[in-house]
C-alpha cells in the first residue's frame, strides 16, 4: 500500500508514531502534485512553502504529544474559500489578484489544528457549473479518464483527492457541488446540514443554500474533518448552535434502519448503469439487515426551477459586489463610474456566470416576482414538507447522485439547460438544508465511478455517515490509473 | 416573452454592459432557461400559503458590540485605484 492510499485515521497513527514526519508528508505530496498534476489540472495554486511551514509546526506539536485530528494532515481547499495573504480566485477572471486580508472560519479551523494546506484547487467559476469547465484558469480533468469532466464545481476538489494528491479536500455545495464531483471521481464528499459549518470567508453564491464540507477517501474520513470545520460562529449568523458529532454513530449496526427509496429518484433520465448500481447497493443494505422501503417525492419534478430561479436571484444580489473599486478585477480606461462598474462586470465574468446574475435579476424585477421567485419559495415549502414527511416513518434516503457518470469534455457543457437538468439528484438536499453524503457503489461499463446518496434529517448527519460506512466497508474501490 | 428590449433592461438593472451583437445569442440561451422555469406554471397556491420563505432568524445575530475591524491598509491592498486611505473612483459629480 502506498503512502497516499492511507486514510487520514491511518495517517495521524503514523505520525503519532513517528513512523513518518508531517514535513516528510507533505513533501512527498507536494512531488506527487509536482509530477502528476499537469496530467488532471486540479491545482489553480500550490502552496509550498506554506504547507511547509506549517507541516514543521505540526511535527513540533506532534513531538510534544499535543497533536489533534488533523495536526500535520495535507488537504486541499476549493478556491472559494478565503485564505489570508494566498490568491482566492474563486475560479474568475474577476478575482484573479484577489489576496484575502483574512481567512474563513473553515480554514482558521484546520489551521488552528495546523492541518497542512497544500493549495487552492479549481472550481467553476463562481462555483456555478458542474463540470469544472467553466474556470477562467485549470479546466480540472477526470483522473479515471482524462476526456472526462471531474464533475463540479468542486472539481478541482474531488480529482485532487481522487488522484491522490491531496488526503482530503474542503469543498462547497450549493446544489450538488461536493457530491455529484465527488460521485464523478469515486470518492466519498459529505454535504453537511445547512448552518452546520461557517460560510464565513466562502464567497458567497447562493447563501440561503451554500455549504462548505468534506471530500475524502471515505465517510469516517469525512465525519474527522467536519468534526474539526464545524460548530457556531459569530461571523456568521446562520451558523447553527446546535453541536453535531459526526463519528458518534461510525460503526453502529444499521439493522433495523429504515431506508427510503423515492421512485421518482429511478424513473426516466437516470442511466440504467446508474439505477442499477444503486438499487444493487439497496439490495446490500437489506442483507446487512435494514429495511428498504418506497416513497415519493411529487414535487421533484419542479425542483430544477424552484432551484435556479432561487439560486440566481440570491446570486444576482451577491454578485453585486463586484464593481471593481474595492477588490478584484477593474476595467482600465473607464471614464465614468457607471463604466467601470458595467465594463469590469462584463470583462470580468464568464457567460455561465452573467447568464445566472440575469436570471436571478428577471426572476426579482418587477411584474415576474409572483410567477417566479414567490412561487420558488412554495415550491421550496413544499418540499420540505415532502422530506418530512418520509422522514416521519424513515431513518435516511438513498437516491443516485447524478443521472449519468462522468461525461465527456464539451459534451453537454455548452447547453445550459442541459446542465442545469443534470441537477436533479442533488438539489432537494439544498433546497431543504438537509445533510447528504456521496458515496462510490459501482463504476459503469466504462470503468466510470457511480455514486450513490445518503440523505439525512437535519442535524442527523451521524446517521447519513454511518450508513454510508457500512457500506464502504464492504464496497472495493478501483484506483484510477495516473 | 424574452426580448433584446428586456434583455437591456435586465442588463441595466444587473450593471452588465452588453453588446448588441451578444444580445440576439442572449435572447435564444435566456428563452430555453425561461421555458425550464415554467414548468412550474401549474403549480398553484393560495395567498394564505406560506410563500415568502423562513427568511434569516433573528435569534442568532451576534451581540452588538464594536469590535476591532480590519487593518485599512490590508484592505485597500486589494483596491485597484486607492488614495490617502481612501477607494478612488471617476468623478460621479461635475
Amino acid at each position: 500500500m502506498e503512502l497516499c492510499d492511507k486514510s487520514i485515521l491511518e495517517l495521524r497513527q503514523m505520525l503519532d508514531q513517528k513512523e513518518i514526519s508531517s514535513s516528510e508528508l507533505t513533501k512527498y505530496y507536494l512531488d506527487r502534485i509536482n509530477k502528476i498534476d499537469g496530467q488532471i489540472n486540479s491545482y489553480i495554486t500550490v502552496c509550498e512553502e506554506e504547507a511547509l511551514k506549517t507541516a514543521e509546526n505540526a511535527d513540533n506539536r506532534i513531538a510534544k504529544g499535543e497533536a489533534s485530528a488533523l495536526t500535520g494532515i495535507p488537504i486541499s481547499i476549493k478556491d472559494n474559500m478565503c485564505t489570508e495573504g494566498i490568491r482566492t480566485t474563486c475560479g474568475s477572471k474577476m478575482l484573479g489578484n484577489f489576496v484575502p486580508p483574512y481567512n474563513a472560519t473553515a480554514v482558521s479551523k484546520l489551521l488552528a489544528e495546523d492541518a497542512v494546506i497544500l493549495g487552492k484547487v479549481s472550481m467553476d467559476e463562481f462555483a456555478m457549473g458542474g463540470s469544472t469547465q467553466t474556470s477562467y484558469y485549470k479546466k480540472t480533468t477526470n483522473p479515471y479518464d482524462k476526456a472526462r469532466v471531474p464533475g463540479g464545481s468542486s472539481g478541482g476538489s474531488a480529482a485532487s483527492v481522487a488522484a491522490k494528491l491531496s488526503a482530503a479536500s474542503l469543498g462547497s455545495d450549493t446544489g450538488g457541488s461536493i457530491r455529484q464531483p465527488a460521485a464523478f471521481c469515486g470518492i466519498t464528499g459529505m454535504k453537511p446540514t445547512y448552518g452546520a459549518v461557517s460560510r464565513f470567508g466562502l464567497v458567497a453564491f447562493a447563501s440561503s443554500f451554500d455549504q462548505i464540507g468534506p471530500l475524502a477517501h471515505s465517510a469516517k474520513d469525512c465525519a474527522g474533518i467536519l468534526n474539526v470545520i464545524s460548530g457556531h460562529d459569530v461571523n456568521d449568523g446562520t451558523s447553527e448552535r446546535q453541536k453535531i458529532d459526526f463519528s458518534s454513530k461510525l460503526g453502529k449496526d444499521i439493522k433495523g434502519l429504515k431506508l427510503a427509496l423515492p421512485k421518482e429518484f429511478f424513473g426516466d433520465g437516470i442511466d440504467e448503469s446508474v439505477k442499477s448500481a444503486v438499487l444493487k447497493a439497496a439490495a446490500e443494505y437489506e442483507k446487512m439487515g435494514a429495511k428498504i422501503v418506497e416513497v415519493s417525492m411529487p414535487s421533484l419534478k419542479y425542483a430544477i426551477a424552484a432551484y435556479y430561479l432561487i439560486a440566481s436571484a440570491e446570486a444576482s444580489s451577491n454578485l453585486a459586489r463586484y464593481d471593481g473599486i474595492k477588490f478584484g478585477y477593474c476595467t482600465p480606461d473607464a471614464k465614468t463610474y457607471d463604466e467601470r462598474i458595467t465594463r469590469t462586470r462584463k470583462e470580468g465574468f464568464g457567460e455561465e456566470v452573467k447568464r445566472r446574475i440575469l436570471l436571478g435579476t428577471y426572476a426579482l424585477s418587477s411584474g415576474y416576482y409572483d410567477a417566479y421567485y414567490k412561487k420558488a419559495l412554495y415550491v421550496q415549502q413544499k418540499i420540505k414538507a415532502e422530506y418530512k414527511g418520509i422522514f416521519d416513518t424513515c431513518d435516511a434516503i438513498i437516491t443516485p447522485t447524478a443521472p449519468t457518470t462522468a461525461y465527456k469534455i464539451g459534451e453537454i457543457e455548452g447547453d445550459p439547460v442541459k446542465m442545469y437538468l443534470a441537477d436533479i439528484c442533488t438539489v432537494t438536499v439544498n433546497i431543504a438544508g438537509l445533510p447528504a453524503l456521496s458515496t462510490t457503489c459501482g463504476y459503469d461499463n466504462a470503468g466510470m465511478p457511480i455514486g450513490m446518496s445518503v440523505v439525512g434529517k437535519a442535524f442527523d448527519d451521524a446517521t447519513v455517515l454511518q450508513v454510508a460506512d457500512a457500506f464502504e466497508t464492504s464496497f472495493k474501490r478501483i484506483n484510477p490509473k495516473l | 416573452m424574452l426580448d433584446t428590449d428586456l434583455i437591456t433592461y435586465l442588463a441595466k438593472l444587473s450593471k452588465l454592459q452588453i453588446d448588441e451583437a451578444d444580445k440576439e445569442r442572449l435572447v435564444s440561451e435566456m428563452s430555453a432557461i425561461v421555458e425550464l422555469m415554467d414548468t412550474m406554471n401549474d403549480v398553484t397556491f393560495d395567498e394564505d400559503d406560506n410563500s415568502k420563505g423562513e427568511g434569516v432568524s433573528l435569534v442568532n445575530l451576534r451581540e452588538d458590540k464594536p469590535r476591532e475591524s480590519f487593518d485599512r491598509e490590508k484592505i485597500l491592498a486589494n483596491a485597484s485605484h486607492k488614495k490617502d486611505g481612501f477607494f478612488v473612483v471617476p468623478k460621479i459629480m461635475e
